[in-house]
């Protein structure tokens, strides 16, 4: 009937119209439909910040008056001076002033017309006021500086020097994405120093580079001696073993639960996940996924807010947390069909290798599920590592495997069970790296895998992966190519 | 033959149509394809594809400057959102673009830009008896379609500012530039090169030069006059500089000096400022060395990468494209 009414249309006697263009409705039904799925999402971000900022909402501190303006001004100039008697009373009378001081601080901290002395002094003075209004002076003062490529960084440094003795735990967030940016080593290595005066060791990372590349011997004694100092506070025998702790997430880091205050810049971050530039989302990414594991469960809470790229960032963070995420694995891997983030969860549950979610992955991974979910279940079953997954696994190779999926499972069955990968395998990978079919990163990382694992049982393998790890270079195709010839020896050219 | 007749031809005719379109056996609706990869796409629509193979949209995942600044998407995933996009009608148009787990190394492919959620296909009529079954959608014409990636930069807002975007006879978009229908022909369908900044003759055409004297003193302008955007327009890699040299009465030429760059600096340089151009506007500068009151010559150069190999001594003509030169005599 409908061909009949469109032929007598096609006549112009009925007023039938060509199908209207469907797609952008579908889409959105189609979005609208995958989100029904979840009948829990609420406004998670929003609500815990707003019942935050009514907890921690403060009144403005009243203004100096003409009179204490210039009182303040002496006793910055006595602090800044050499008499230790006569600094110290000005150090107590500046703390008995409270958060009023701290405009005028701030001021004196920004006037290039000062002498350092005295805007060393205005950073003691609003250090030691450990108040959270003098310590957003000293973390604006942190990143302004940066952007104004600030002449004196050694401004920069002493105000993180500050910000690491106080009790203003919030301010990490705001320390971390400072080490991103960072350029001046000095001030990277008071950075670090704050972070881990808050019990966040992520600027380890960021000592172990300066102690090892900085041109300047005294900024890699400096960094070393951060290193050995922040280990032996944390009461660990060696760098080593705290970094190595923290990565893990140790229980013996698990100290007292955020401040509200903290907690605030963190769910603030989150909201920012919901904004359309990518730019804060990269920003609160990194930061979130270098804070201390306690941010572990305010992540677990976003995974229920209604906004999608909350969730999704969210599930990205636990990833890039790895181990020390490990207690968010059940709530993932109950959210696994979430068809809004479900490939970020379960690359997730790979990178958290929590290991029951190997049968929900070992599903996925199976010919009956779309490519892009096959895809990111097999990454997170070679991520997770587990023996068992092997046989499974193998069982696919069997098949004639679309796109990137192939080298994708022998990735995987390098991380499941390196032992088993046969070195006609290895050779297949080799072939995917080099072979411009496919992304050479995921086979050129299973390949450095599998020759960590038989040079930890073969001495001869030992020397290719020394020669495989000694070509470096930023340009791919010439390091894939120089590593594939490295693999010669134990592949055959 | 007189109107009767011709009217009864017509009639005829119509009617021979209406019972063909009634009772013509119709064409069966193709299988639905898993779409795997966007050489699927090649073996109908050969000339798209190959326009498309050479385009940079498909070198958004393989360009070695990408991954050497990401180190190949494994140190810093953050790229892979817009330089291997899950397909747009899937993410939701004008929504920002979220990154995919399969063949990335097809970058911004047939299928980001066509797939829906439904399996069929983006594009220009309906046809369910094809393998693509193409559903015909406006969408792709948008410019909140090329947003979800390009808005990033602020691209998109800035198009929004110009007087391109007004609604007229002069409204021109995205695809108006950089997807221009074959040969200027509708029938033809749209080229999938889609040139932009790294055609040196779309940046050309984007920007005048102007040189004149007032007064003895050389006066320079460049005016955007061809781009729908910001000039150059991106963030971080792409500058523009305009220089000048003093020529000599013997041919010889003098070192180059920098006048201006034009660029958005990145995120992390916020003590430089947006010195873009934006659509339509001009800026104009004039030199006061006394060297510049003999002849000389001014050139705009135009660079990917902002950085000069020796920042005190940029060398232009090695290490960029030359977009505009002019002479001027005393």
């Amino acid at each position: 009937m409908r061909r009949v009414a469109c032929a007598l249309a096609a006549l112009g006697v009925l007023g039938c119209e060509r199908a209207a263009t469907p797609s952008i409705p579908a889409q959105q039904s189609a979005l609208e439909q995958a989100a029904a799925a979840r009948t829990d999402l609420r406004p998670v971000v929003a609500a815990r910040i707003a019942e935050l900022e009514a907890q921690l909402a403060s009144a403005p501190p009243p203004a100096l008056d003409a009179a204490r303006l210039e009182q303040l001004d002496g006793l910055l100039e006595t602090l800044a001076g050499a008499d230790e008697r006569l600094k110290r009373a000005a150090r107590e009378d500046l703390r008995s002033l409270g958060p009023t001081s701290v405009a005028r601080l701030g001021e004196c901290l920004d006037d290039t017309s000062s002498s350092n002395a005295v805007r060393i002094a205005a950073a003691q003075a609003l250090g030691e006021l450990d108040h959270p209004l003098a310590a957003r002076v000293l973390l604006t003062r942190l990143t302004a500086g940066r952007f104004t490529r600030d002449p004196d960084p050694w401004l920069r440094a002493h105000c993180a020097w500050r910000l690491g003795m106080g009790t203003q735990d919030w301010v990490v967030p705001g320390l971390l994405l400072c080490l991103r940016y960072e350029t001046n080593n000095e001030a990277v290595i008071y950075i670090a120093r704050a972070l881990a005066h808050h019990r966040n060791f992520s600027g380890l990372d960021a000592l172990y580079v300066v102690s090892r590349q900085d041109p300047a011997e005294n900024l890699r004694q400096a960094a070393l001696g951060a290193l050995s100092e922040l280990a032996s506070a944390a009461n660990f025998a060696d760098p080593a073993d705290l970094y190595r702790a923290w990565k893990d997430g140790d229980e013996r880091l698990l100290d007292a639960p955020f401040s509200p205050a903290h907690e605030l810049e963190v769910w603030r971050i989150l909201k920012l996940f919901g904004e359309w530039q990518l730019r804060p989302v990269d920003d609160g990414r990194f930061v979130l996924s270098l804070e201390h594991h306690k941010v572990t469960p305010l992540l677990v809470a976003a995974l229920d807010d209604e906004n999608r790229y909350v969730r999704v960032h969210a599930a990205q963070c636990l990833e890039r947390l790895g181990g020390r995420a490990a207690s968010a694995g059940p709530r993932l891997l109950e959210l696994i069909d979430d068809p809004q983030m479900t490939e970020q969860v379960m690359l997730a549950l790979g990178a958290l290798r929590y290991a029951p979610a190997e049968p929900a992955l070992l599903e996925r991974a199976s010919p009956s599920r779309t490519l892009e979910i096959r895809m990111s279940a097999t990454q997170a079953l070679g991520a997770l590592g587990l023996a068992s997954s092997e046989p499974p696994l193998r069982g696919q190779l069997a098949e004639k495997l679309p796109g990137d999926l192939r080298p994708a499972l022998l990735g995987a069955l390098v991380g499941c069970a390196p032992a088993n990968v046969s070195v006609q395998e290895a050779r297949e990978l080799r072939s995917f790296m080099v072979g411009g079919e496919v992304d050479s990163a995921a086979p050129e990382l299973a390949l450095d895998s599998w020759l960590i694992h038989r040079a930890s049982v073969d001495e001869g393998s030992r020397a290719v992966l020394e020669a495989w790890r000694a070509i470096k270079g930023a340009d791919s195709r010439e390091r894939v190519s120089l590593r594939a010839q490295a693999l010669d020896p134990l592949l055959g050219s | 033959m007189n109107w009767r007749a011709m009217s009864g031809v017509v009639v005829l005719g119509l009617g021979a149509w209406a019972l063909v379109s009634i009772f013509s056996t119709p064409q069966a609706p193709a299988e639905p394809v898993v779409w795997e990869s966007s050489q699927q796409c090649a073996q109908c629509h050969t000339q798209v594809y190959d326009e498309w193979k050479v385009s940079w949209h498909a070198q958004s995942y393989t360009d070695p400057d990408v991954r050497a600044q990401t180190e190949d998407f494994t140190a810093n995933k953050d790229c892979i959102d817009c330089h291997a996009p899950q397909p747009v009608f899937t993410t939701v148009l004008g929504e920002r673009v979220l990154p995919r787990a399969t063949r990335r190394i097809e970058g911004v492919d047939c299928i980001a830009c066509h797939l829906m959620a439904d399996g069929r296909m983006a594009g220009t009529l309906d046809n369910s008896s094809v393998a693509c079954r193409p559903i015909a959608t406006r969408d792709l014409l948008k410019p909140e379609y090329c947003a979800g990636c390009h808005n990033q930069h602020g691209t998109v807002d800035q198009w929004r500012q110009s007087k391109y975007a007004q609604p007229g006879p002069g409204y021109q978009d995205c695809v108006s530039c950089h997807m221009p229908h074959r040969d200027g022909d509708p029938q033809k369908g749209r080229d999938h090169t889609m040139h932009g900044g790294h055609d040196i003759n779309i940046v050309r055409r984007a920007v005048d030069l102007r040189v004149t004297r007032e007064n003895g003193a050389a006066v320079v302008e460049v005016e955007n006059v061809g781009a729908g955007h910001n000039y150059p327009t991106d963030e971080r890699s792409r500058a523009s500089d305009l220089f000048w040299r003093p020529l000599g009465a013997d041919g010889a030429k003098g070192e180059w000096r920098q006048i201006h760059r034009f660029r958005n600096p990145y995120r992390f340089e916020v003590d430089l400022v947006n010195t873009e151009l934006p659509a339509g506007a001009k800026v104009r500068f004039e030199l006061d060395a006394p060297e510049s009151r003999g002849e000389i010559e001014v050139a705009l150069f135009y660079k990917l990468n902002p950085l000069w190999a020796d920042p005190q001594r940029p060398d232009p003509e090695r290490e960029a494209q030359l977009v505009h030169s002019r002479r001027l005599a005393p």
